[in-house]
C-alpha cells in the first residue's frame, strides 16, 4: 500500500497541477454549454422556465386527462399578457386590446416592407413587446413555447394522437422502417407526454464530450509526465533488478487506471453539482422520450445523465490505462506527446460516436433500428476497454519475465 | 554546417514525428474529402458553365445562370457603413459612438466603402466562380488552411522541443555544453528545427491542396477576385460578398495566407526555443504552450470592447481561429493591418525570447 501511495503522489506534481488547473478553468469558461443555461437550444431562457412551471403543476409528464388543465394554464398566461397589452398607448390607439389582435398585427407587420409611419409605430411596439419589455416579453416567449411545442404538436397529432389526427402523420410514419414506425406511432398515441424541454438535454449532450476532453487531457498529462520522468531518471533498471521492484509496474498501472476513473468521477460530480445548481433538478424524473427526440429505450433524465457520466468515467479510466501504455514505451517527453495527440483525438472521437445520439431514433441506418442503436455504444466502448486492459496485462506479464539487460 | 545536417537528420529519422506527420496528412485528406463531398457536388458538371466553354450539365448550367441573375445586384445595395452600424450593435453594443475606438473602427469601414465603390466599378465584382451559397468553396479552402496550420504549429513545437531537449534527455549535457563549440550546437538546433518545421508544414499544406486541385477543377478560376459576388457565402446574420482590404484574387489570397502561415510557423519555433531556454523541460514547455494557446484564444471574450480588446485579439491563436478571413473585412475590432501587426508583434516577441534565451544559455553554468 505504501508503494501505491508513493506512486500516486508522483502524479500530483505542483507544476502539472497548476498547468492543469489553468487549462481546466479556461476550457470550462470557454466551452461548456452549461455556461449558457438556460438559453441552450432555443436561445431564450423562458422556454426552460415555462416547462419547469408546468412540471411543478402537472408533474414530469402531462396526461391526456390533464389537457383541460393545460388549456387553463395557457389561458392564464394569455390573460396576463393581455393585461400587459392594455398598458400600451400605441396598441390602445390602434385597437389592439387582446392576444388575438396582437398576433394578427404581428403576422401583418413583422415581415412587411414599406411600412407607413403609423404601421412603423405599431411595428416598433410589437418588437418592444416581443423582445425588450418585461414581463411582456417573458410572457410572449412562454406563450410561443406552449403554442409551438405543445398545442401545435397536439393539433398535428404528434402528441395524444387519435385515429383522426394520426392520419396527418401517416406520410411521415410510412417513410420510416416498420420497427421505427411502430415505435413512433405508439409514442404518438400514448396517453402521457414528457415535459422535458431541449435545454437540459442539449447541455448534457454537448458537455459530456467536453468533460471527456478535460479529464482525458488531465490524465494523459499527469501520467505521461510521471512515467517518462521515471524512465529518464533511470528508475526502470533498478525496479527490474528485484522481485518487489518488478511489482511496482503493476502498482503503477493500477494507479494510472484508478487515477483515470477517479478523475472521471470527480469531473462528473463537480459538473453534476453545477448542473443541479442551475436548476436542472426539476427535470430529473421527466422521460427522455419528448417532442424533441424519440428514444428506443425508456429512460428518464436522471438515468440519461448517469449513462453519460458512466461513459465519461469509463473513457477516462481507459485514458488512464492508455496513457500508461504510451508512457511505458515513450523514450522521451516529445515522443510521448506525439503519440498521445492522435490517440486522445481518437479516444474523444470514440466517446462522441458512442454516446452523442445514444438510444435515439434517427434517420441514419444505425439509429433507425433498435438493436443496432442499442449495440452501438457497447460496440465502441467494449473493444476499447478490453483492448487497453489486455495490452496492460501483456506489458505487465512481460515485465515479470524479461531480462534486466 | 555538419552539425546542422546532423541535427536535421535526427528529426528526419525520428519515427514518431514522421508518424505524426503522416497521421495529420491522412486526417487532412479524409476531412477534405468529407468537406468537398465530390459525391454530392457536381464540380465537373458546373465547371464548363462557369468558364463558359465546354459542355456543362444542363441543370447545373441553368442553376449557375439563375444564381448570377439573382446575385449580380448584390453590390448595388452594399453599404459598409450600414454593416458597420449593425455589427457594432450586434457585437459591441457597449462602445459609445463618441469614443475614439468607435471612430477608429468607423474610419476603417469608410475606407471599406471606398473599396466597395472600386470593386463595383471594375471587373472584380462580376468574376466567375463556383456559386458561394451552394458550394462554399472559399470556406472549404479556409478550413483546409486552418487544419493544416494548427497541425503545423503542433509539429513545429514538437520538433523544436525534441531537438532542444535532446542532450538533457540523453544525459549528455555535461559533455556537449562543456565547450563553446558544444554550446553553439543549441543555435544550430534552432536552425535545424526551424527548417524541419517549414518543410513539414509545406508538406502538410501541399498534400491537401493538391487533393483540392485534383477534385475541384480550378483552371482559369484562381484569378477571380475574392470580392466577386459569386463567392458570397451567407452567414447567420449577414449576406454580402467578401470585401478585401486590397485587390486580391483567390490565388493571391491563398498565396498570402500561405506566407502568413510560414511566418506563424517560424514565430512558433522561435517562441518555443525561447521558452525552452527559460524552462529547460520540453514537456512543461509543450503543456504551457498548449494552455497559453487556448488562453489567448479565449482572452478576447473576457476583455471588454475597446483598444484592449483589439490588442487581446492580436495573438497567433486568434489569427489561427479566423484563418479563413485574413485580409477580408470581418470584425469591426480588426483594421486593415491587423494580420501584419499581429505577426510583427509576435515576430518581435519570438525573436526577443529566442535571443534572450540564447544569451542566457551561453553564460549559464554547466
Amino acid at each position: 500500500m505504501k508503494i501505491f501511495f508513493n506512486e500516486a503522489k508522483k502524479l500530483f506534481r505542483p507544476i502539472i497541477i497548476i498547468l492543469l488547473a489553468v487549462f481546466i478553468f479556461i476550457h470550462c469558461k470557454g466551452f461548456l454549454k452549461l455556461n449558457y443555461w438556460p438559453q441552450v437550444g432555443t436561445g431564450n431562457p423562458w422556454d426552460t422556465e415555462v416547462h419547469a412551471e408546468m412540471i411543478e403543476k402537472f408533474g414530469p409528464t402531462l396526461s391526456r386527462d390533464e389537457l383541460p388543465a393545460l388549456k387553463e394554464f395557457y389561458g392564464a398566461l394569455v390573460a396576463d399578457f393581455e393585461e400587459e397589452i392594455r398598458k400600451s398607448e400605441v396598441f390602445a390607439r390602434n385597437g389592439i386590446d387582446d392576444y388575438e389582435k396582437f398576433c394578427e398585427a404581428d403576422n401583418e407587420f413583422l415581415f412587411k416592407d414599406g411600412l407607413t409611419d403609423g404601421e412603423q409605430e405599431i411595428y416598433n411596439e410589437l418588437i418592444r413587446y416581443r423582445f425588450d419589455l418585461m414581463p411582456a416579453s417573458e410572457l410572449h416567449f412562454k406563450l410561443n413555447e406552449l403554442e409551438n411545442r405543445l398545442l401545435n404538436e397536439i393539433e398535428i397529432g404528434r402528441i395524444f394522437a387519435t385515429d383522426e389526427t394520426i392520419v396527418t402523420m401517416r406520410d411521415y410514419l410510412d417513410r420510416q422502417n416498420p420497427e421505427a414506425a411502430a415505435l413512433l406511432e405508439k409514442k404518438y398515441r400514448a396517453d402521457e407526454m414528457s415535459l422535458l424541454t431541449i435545454t437540459p438535454q442539449s447541455v448534457v449532450d454537448g458537455d459530456s464530450l467536453n468533460l471527456v476532453i478535460i479529464s482525458c487531457i488531465a490524465v494523459f498529462a499527469a501520467v505521461l509526465y510521471m512515467l517518462i520522468t521515471d524512465r529518464l531518471r533511470g528508475i526502470y533498471p533498478i525496479a527490474l533488478s528485484s522481485k518487489t521492484g518488478r511489482k511496482i509496474f503493476g502498482i503503477q498501472a493500477a494507479v494510472c487506471g484508478l487515477f483515470g476513473l477517479l478523475a472521471g468521477i470527480i469531473v462528473c460530480a463537480v459538473y453534476g453539482a453545477a448542473l443541479m445548481s442551475k436548476g436542472a433538478g426539476v427535470f430529473l424524473d421527466c422521460p427522455m422520450d419528448n417532442y424533441y427526440h424519440d428514444m428506443w429505450v425508456k429512460l428518464d433524465y436522471r438515468q440519461y445523465i448517469l449513462i453519460k457520466a458512466a461513459a465519461v468515467v469509463i473513457f477516462t479510466g481507459a485514458a488512464g490505462l492508455l496513457s500508461y501504455i504510451i508512457g511505458r514505451f515513450a523514450t522521451n517527453y516529445i515522443s510521448g506527446l506525439a503519440v498521445s495527440i492522435p490517440v486522445l483525438v481518437a479516444l474523444c472521437g470514440a466517446e462522441f460516436f458512442a454516446t452523442a445520439h445514444i438510444f435515439r431514433v434517427e434517420s441514419a441506418w444505425v439509429y433507425s433500428h433498435f438493436w443496432s442503436s442499442v449495440a452501438l455504444p457497447f460496440a465502441i466502448t467494449l473493444p476499447i476497454c478490453i483492448g487497453v486492459t489486455v495490452a496492460v496485462c501483456l506489458i505487465l506479464k512481460r515485465d515479470g519475465k524479461r531480462d534486466i539487460l | 554546417m555538419r552539425i546542422f545536417r546532423y541535427e536535421f537528420k535526427k528529426l528526419l529519422l525520428c519515427p514518431f514525428l514522421l508518424g505524426l506527420l503522416l497521421v495529420f496528412a491522412a486526417f487532412d485528406v479524409v476531412m477534405l474529402f468529407n468537406d468537398l463531398s465530390p459525391k454530392y457536388y457536381n464540380y465537373d458538371g458546373i465547371y464548363p458553365a462557369i468558364i463558359g466553354s465546354g459542355a456543362a450539365d444542363e441543370g447545373a448550367a441553368e442553376y449557375y445562370l439563375s444564381f448570377r441573375e439573382n446575385f449580380s445586384a448584390i453590390y448595388d445595395e452594399l453599404d459598409m457603413n450600414e454593416i458597420f452600424r449593425q455589427k457594432m450593435a450586434l457585437y459591441y453594443p457597449s462602445v459609445p459612438p463618441e469614443s475614439a475606438y468607435y471612430k477608429w473602427a468607423q474610419k476603417n469601414y469608410m475606407a471599406l466603402q471606398e473599396r466597395v465603390e472600386e470593386i463595383r466599378q471594375t471587373v472584380e465584382a462580376g468574376g466567375d466562380f463556383y456559386p458561394g451559397p451552394a458550394y462554399k468553396l472559399h470556406k472549404k479552402l479556409c478550413g483546409l488552411l486552418s487544419r493544416s496550420l494548427l497541425e503545423s504549429l503542433i509539429l513545429t513545437a514538437l520538433a523544436m522541443l525534441y531537438l532542444m531537449d535532446f542532450e538533457r534527455i540523453n544525459a549528455a549535457e555535461g559533455l556537449v555544453y562543456a565547450t563553446k563549440c558544444g554550446r553553439s550546437v543549441q543555435l544550430k538546433k534552432m536552425l535545424a528545427g526551424g527548417t524541419f518545421s517549414l518543410i513539414s508544414s509545406a508538406l502538410l499544406f501541399a498534400l491537401p491542396l493538391s487533393v483540392f486541385a485534383a477534385v475541384v477543377p480550378m483552371k482559369g478560376l484562381w484569378r477571380t477576385s475574392v470580392s466577386a459576388f459569386t463567392l458570397t457565402e451567407p452567414t447567420t446574420f449577414f449576406s454580402y460578398p467578401f470585401v478585401t482590404w486590397a485587390k486580391m484574387s483567390v490565388f493571391g489570397q491563398l498565396a498570402a495566407s500561405l506566407g502568413l502561415c510560414a511566418l506563424l510557423v517560424i514565430i512558433t519555433a522561435a517562441v518555443c526555443a525561447g521558452a525552452y531556454f527559460a524552462v529547460r523541460n520540453s514537456y512543461l514547455v509543450m503543456l504551457g504552450a498548449g494552455v497559453a494557446f487556448l488562453g489567448m484564444l479565449l482572452l478576447p471574450y473576457a476583455v471588454p470592447a475597446g483598444t484592449m480588446h483589439t490588442l487581446s485579439m492580436m495573438s497567433p491563436s486568434v489569427l489561427w481561429y479566423n484563418s479563413g478571413m485574413w485580409f477580408i473585412e470581418f470584425d469591426p475590432a480588426r483594421g486593415k493591418w491587423f494580420e501584419a501587426a499581429t505577426v510583427a508583434l509576435w515576430a518581435g516577441i519570438g525573436a526577443l525570447s529566442a535571443a534572450a534565451g540564447w544569451k542566457r544559455f551561453k553564460r549559464c553554468g554547466i
